[in-house]
């Protein structure tokens, strides 16, 4: 499903218009997105648990230079399913 | 335990954010989690704009083993949900880090790939004899004798100012770093931990980093719902922007707050904005060019007399004039 398909049903069961909904949904993610920035987690009934982790930097080897590297620290975003999504789409 | 915030509250901020009613959030929110559902089941997939894509991954049937009995298990094939983020926001969340790149380590090739592994058990060994060596009691004197002195330094000395630095330093550091070695793990690690720091948005205005592809117009629509609002973040960034068409990225830029909202500004809000419209026409005035005469124009109609007053050395007469006689109203309000 296509993010406008998304939103062309939300309006449709909402009954509000398709440029009010996309707002909302735009600033919505918007504080999940500052949340997530600020290291905490976020729980959706339903869906699942979204977090972020941190992960140092580390040496890998690199088989096309055939030498090891040295790659930055990043973070990263993780999606925990709920245990009802995971039931239903066994 | 890692912090989480629940729905309630998540709720509330939306609501409190958009000015949305609750319910409606609450709607919203439960209709997209059942369509996505919907969708994983139809599709197997589903992307949400500003967060990322869901994905059904099937896992083959294979057998396993019982970790507790050791009896042989058939594992049936089932499906799983992957997300990955979108490029956006992970760009957004490391953007800490955007200036790092992987490096090519020289001199180690495939065969050195056990030693590191063997270093890095070294350095904790290390720190622990002599702690175990020397007794409890030994420890607690060496660490207690520099306070008094420090204490008594403080108290008797005639001028405290020139003491206390000369003093204090070297026996603390000295004496401590002997006794308790601090472990190279503990002291790697708070550096690289990324520190976040709130600030409020409604009194100083919030603090934003560019990113790549973003322009004033976009970041504008990001923060104030309204595009068309851009010069008032020009105004508070004339020393970090030179030319309003051109950010580069990295660069830290001040969202100013409002106080009202887009569609609903109060009379100071115009004003800021109207300065701002004022400081791009002069910004595109000094690179000749033609669309600066519009965001003068915008000024002018709206009848701020102050603020074209205090720039009135710097607009250009024949401007003025010509920009009164152009007919029509700035959509902007």
């Amino acid at each position: 499903m296509t993010n406008l398909e998304l939103i062309r049903n939300l309006s449709l069961s909402l009954g509000k218009s398709q440029a009010e909904i996309k707002q909302l949904l735009k600033s919505s993610t918007k504080i999940m997105r500052d949340i997530l920035d600020k290291d905490i987690g976020i729980t959706i009934p339903g869906l699942g648990i979204f977090s972020s982790y941190f992960k140092k930097e580390r040496k890998s080897f690199n088989p096309y230079h055939n030498k090891f590297m040295l790659l930055p620290p990043k973070r990263i975003i993780r999606f925990h399913p709920g245990s009802s999504i995971k039931n239903e789409l066994k | 335990m890692k912090k989480k915030i629940t729905f309630a509250k998540l709720l509330d901020k939306i609501a409190e954010e958009t000015g949305a009613s609750k319910q409606l959030i609450h709607d919203l929110l439960i209709e997209t989690v059942n369509l996505t559902r919907e969708g994983l089941n139809r599709d197997g997939y589903v992307n949400l704009s500003g967060l990322g894509r869901f994905r059904l991954k099937w896992h083959k049937a294979r057998s396993g083993r019982n970790p507790q009995t050791g009896e042989k298990i058939e594992i049936s094939g089932h499906n799983s949900v992957n997300f990955k983020a979108e490029a956006k926001l992970r760009e957004y969340i490391n953007r800490k880090y955007s200036h790092l790149q992987s490096e090519i380590i020289e001199g180690e090739t495939e065969q050195a790939e056990a030693e590191p592994a063997d270093t890095s058990i070294k350095p904790t060994d290390t720190p622990s004899k002599p702690v175990s060596e020397t007794p409890s009691h030994f420890k607690w004197l060496w660490l207690v004798i520099p306070l008094l002195i420090i204490i008594l330094a403080y108290i008797f000395w005639p001028s405290p100012k020139v003491s206390e630095t000369d003093i204090k330093e070297p026996i603390v550091s000295e004496e401590i770093d002997k006794d308790v070695p601090v472990p190279p793990d503990e002291a790697e690690q708070p550096e690289s931990k990324p520190v976040i720091k709130e600030i409020k948005y409604e009194t100083t205005g919030r603090q934003h980093t560019v990113m790549h592809g973003e322009k004033l117009w976009t970041i504008s629509q990001d923060f104030y719902n309204q595009g068309d609002l851009w010069p008032n973040i020009y105004r508070m960034n004339l020393n970090e922007i030179n030319n309003p068409d051109l950010l580069s990225i990295g660069n830290e830029i001040l969202i100013p707050p409002l106080q009202g909202k887009p569609g609903n500004l109060t009379q100071k809000d115009i004003e800021d904005i109207a300065e701002g419209f004022i400081e791009v026409y002069l910004a595109y005035k000094k690179s000749n060019k033609g669309k600066a005469l519009y965001y003068l124009w915008v000024a002018k109609k709206w009848n701020i007399n102050e603020i074209i007053d205090k720039y009135s050395d710097r607009i250009d007469e024949t401007d003025l004039e010509l920009v009164v006689k152009i007919e029509g109203y700035p959509n902007i309000k």
